[in-house]
């Protein structure tokens, strides 16, 4: 199953035989967001004639699709051709680095008849998990802009429905997160929320209907129970119905988040530089958040067992992973650059080393320990400095016949307490410290 | 016995394997029954810790049934079964079976007067006197362009039971 990493979201998602790219779970900002989406498929509804509705399956010819990149996020894209032209659906998720998202259908048609007899009704099944499956309500927004709850399940239609106001949102009231949806304009759009069931759920894959979804005896209605919509596990179903009047039309709703954690600044923002990472306390082992135009995250990460994109095509005698250059004598991690004049710091020293704020401090005089009695050196030099690396504290001692060590460095000689703090540092970064230059000469 | 459908046949037939172990699916795979797919289910609900559960959708004819099973391949036990009244989308054999029977109605060969049918095909709900609970499949046949006749195939009772013109799927 690819997973897209990439502008604060990571992006499970897969191909499906008969309701095409289906979203699995999706998080923003290390917090989940959805547990799946899915168009099931379309419906087909003619009118005038004695002829029953069908259903349009989302597949394609092929199993491509694209990961295409957009100012602030990307867009999973698929086109469904398998019937050809006339009966063509494009398929966007789009995902902004804010938080924004959105799915969109795009319906070529007309195909059978081009009088505009015909509808598409298209559902889209959101499993909304606001920070968790449990504990989400949906509320609904009065002309006053007020949120009030809505209590059982039910449907609702967009207040002004040409005006571009969210008019519902999902939101975990414990975390105050939440997902605030509006309908696109033109859709003719019914929201309806029910509480998750497992039935319920395998419609996402293609449980159809005679009547058209949203109407009595289709899907949703048939799951709907009365069940109570406050804090509990959710369901959103969107359907859009699209008259054949209007070609090439595109219909599909639109979420914003709330609540969620701060996204790091775009590089365009002045105010801030590249480095923050806005602490939350909703996720302190945050990762790296990838940018787009951050070096270190040029390209969307994929899961290793399926690239989205093709393998490049190399010449049959170029190896697939070339080994790097490297200098014979040139080590893969940067040696530690000693300090200055690397005299042994009879006061509290402070540099910075790879972007770390070191701190080396004398902390036992010649005469205030017993340090020296267990062979580590004596005279007037201090017998022991205390070796802060960002926060972390780390113990040096100089050695008879020269030198320092540590040991949370066993078995090396530190030629000075600068090199050994730099060699700390090295470890702290990549986790090696069996560097040439620190074994003992 | 069950007729299967998709990719991994080996992944499959251990699937089907599993369900006829479960009495609550033997019957509906033993008789004319039709596997419409198997989905994977990575994670369980709210929570993040990987199941081996797979969605199986089967359409049971005997008892024109949309049945959906829960197998467990790890302990290799069916975990839940239940019927829904939603139709699932066509399974692809199902689809070249309609097509099959739409190419042998007389009237169809009539229309097509030896030209290809080059059909496509999917889930169709019936109007009028169709009996509501069997299960369908309408067959465009497009012989040309612009030319359009469609095969209405009751896959239940394996028969085509109507054929309409354009004009008159329009409403034209």
């Amino acid at each position: 199953m690819p997973i897209i990493e990439q502008d604060n979201w990571r992006v499970s998602f897969e191909r499906s035989a008969s309701s095409g790219i289906r979203l699995r779970e999706c998080d923003y900002m290390g917090v989940r967001v959805l547990h799946a989406a899915a168009v099931p498929f379309v419906h087909v509804q003619y009118q005038g004639g004695d002829i029953g509705p069908f259903t349009d399956e989302l597949r394609s010819s092929s199993d491509d699709f694209e990961i295409r990149q957009i100012m602030f996020g990307f867009d999973i894209c698929a086109r469904y051709d398998l019937y050809g032209p006339d009966y063509q659906y494009d398929h966007i998720w789009r995902f902004h680095d804010d938080g924004q998202f959105g799915s969109a259908i795009i319906i070529y048609g007309p195909g059978e008849e081009i009088l505009g007899r015909h509808t598409y009704y298209i559902p889209f099944r959101f499993d909304i998990d606001i920070s968790g499956a449990s504990g989400d309500s949906i509320q609904t927004r009065r002309p006053t802009g007020e949120w009030v709850d809505i209590e059982q399940e039910s449907v609702s239609r967009p207040l002004v429905p040409w005006a571009a106001d969210y008019d519902w949102r999902v939101i975990d009231k414990s975390t105050e997160k939440s997902a605030r949806l509006r309908a696109r304009t033109g859709d003719n759009a019914q929201v309806w929320t029910l509480r998750y069931n497992e039935l319920e759920s395998w419609s996402s894959w293609g449980g159809a209907l005679r009547s058209p979804p949203g109407t009595p005896g289709s899907v949703p209605e048939i799951y709907q129970t009365g069940q109570s919509v406050q804090n509990t596990d959710l369901v959103i179903w969107y359907i859009a119905e699209i008259s054949s009047v209007d070609r090439v039309t595109v219909c599909g709703p639109w979420f914003a988040l709330d609540g969620y954690p701060t996204p790091p600044p775009r590089r365009e923002d002045p105010k801030h530089p590249d480095h923050p990472h806005p602490h939350d306390p909703d996720h302190p082992d945050e990762p790296d958040h990838p940018h787009p135009d951050d070096p270190k995250h040029p390209e969307p990460k994929l899961h290793p067992d399926e690239p989205v994109h093709p393998e490049p095509k190399l010449h049959p005698d170029e190896p697939v992973h070339p080994e790097p250059k490297l200098h014979p004598d040139e080590p893969v991690h940067p040696e530690p650059k000693l300090h200055p004049d690397d005299q042994t710091p009879l006061t509290k020293l402070s540099m910075e080393y790879l972007g770390r704020k070191v701190e080396i401090e004398p902390m036992v005089m010649p005469g205030e320990g017993k340090a020296g009695e267990h062979g580590h050196m004596a005279g007037n030099e201090p017998l022991m400095y205390v070796v802060r690396v960002d926060g972390k504290e780390i113990l040096a001692h100089p050695m008879g016949g020269g030198g320092f060590h540590t040991h949370e460095l066993p078995f090396v000689r530190f030629k000075s307490v600068q090199a050994l703090a730099e060699t700390y540092v090295n470890y702290l970064e990549y986790g090696i410290y069996h560097g040439r230059k620190e074994k003992p000469e | 016995m069950p007729k299967d459908t998709q990719a991994n046949p080996q992944f499959r037939k251990e699937i089907v394997r599993i369900s006829q172990s479960d009495s609550r699916l033997a019957s509906t795979l033993e008789g004319r029954s039709q596997i419409l797919f198997t989905v994977e289910k990575p994670l369980d609900r709210g929570n993040r810790e990987p199941v081996n559960h797979t969605l199986v959708g089967i359409y049971d004819y005997d008892r024109n049934d949309s049945v959906v099973a829960v197998v467990d391949t790890d302990s290799k036990t069916v975990v839940d079964v239940q019927t829904t009244q939603a139709q699932f989308q066509l399974s692809d054999e199902e689809r070249a079976e309609a097509e099959q029977i739409a190419g042998a109605d007389n009237v169809v060969q009539s229309v097509l007067a030896g030209r290809e049918m080059n059909p496509l095909t999917r889930l169709y709900f019936p109007t009028g006197s169709h009996p509501a609970n069997h299960r369908y499949a309408i067959v465009f046949i497009r012989p040309s362009k612009s030319e359009r006749w469609y095969a209405i195939v009751d896959l239940t009772t394996r028969s085509t039971v109507d054929i309409v013109s354009r004009r008159r799927l329009a409403g034209e």
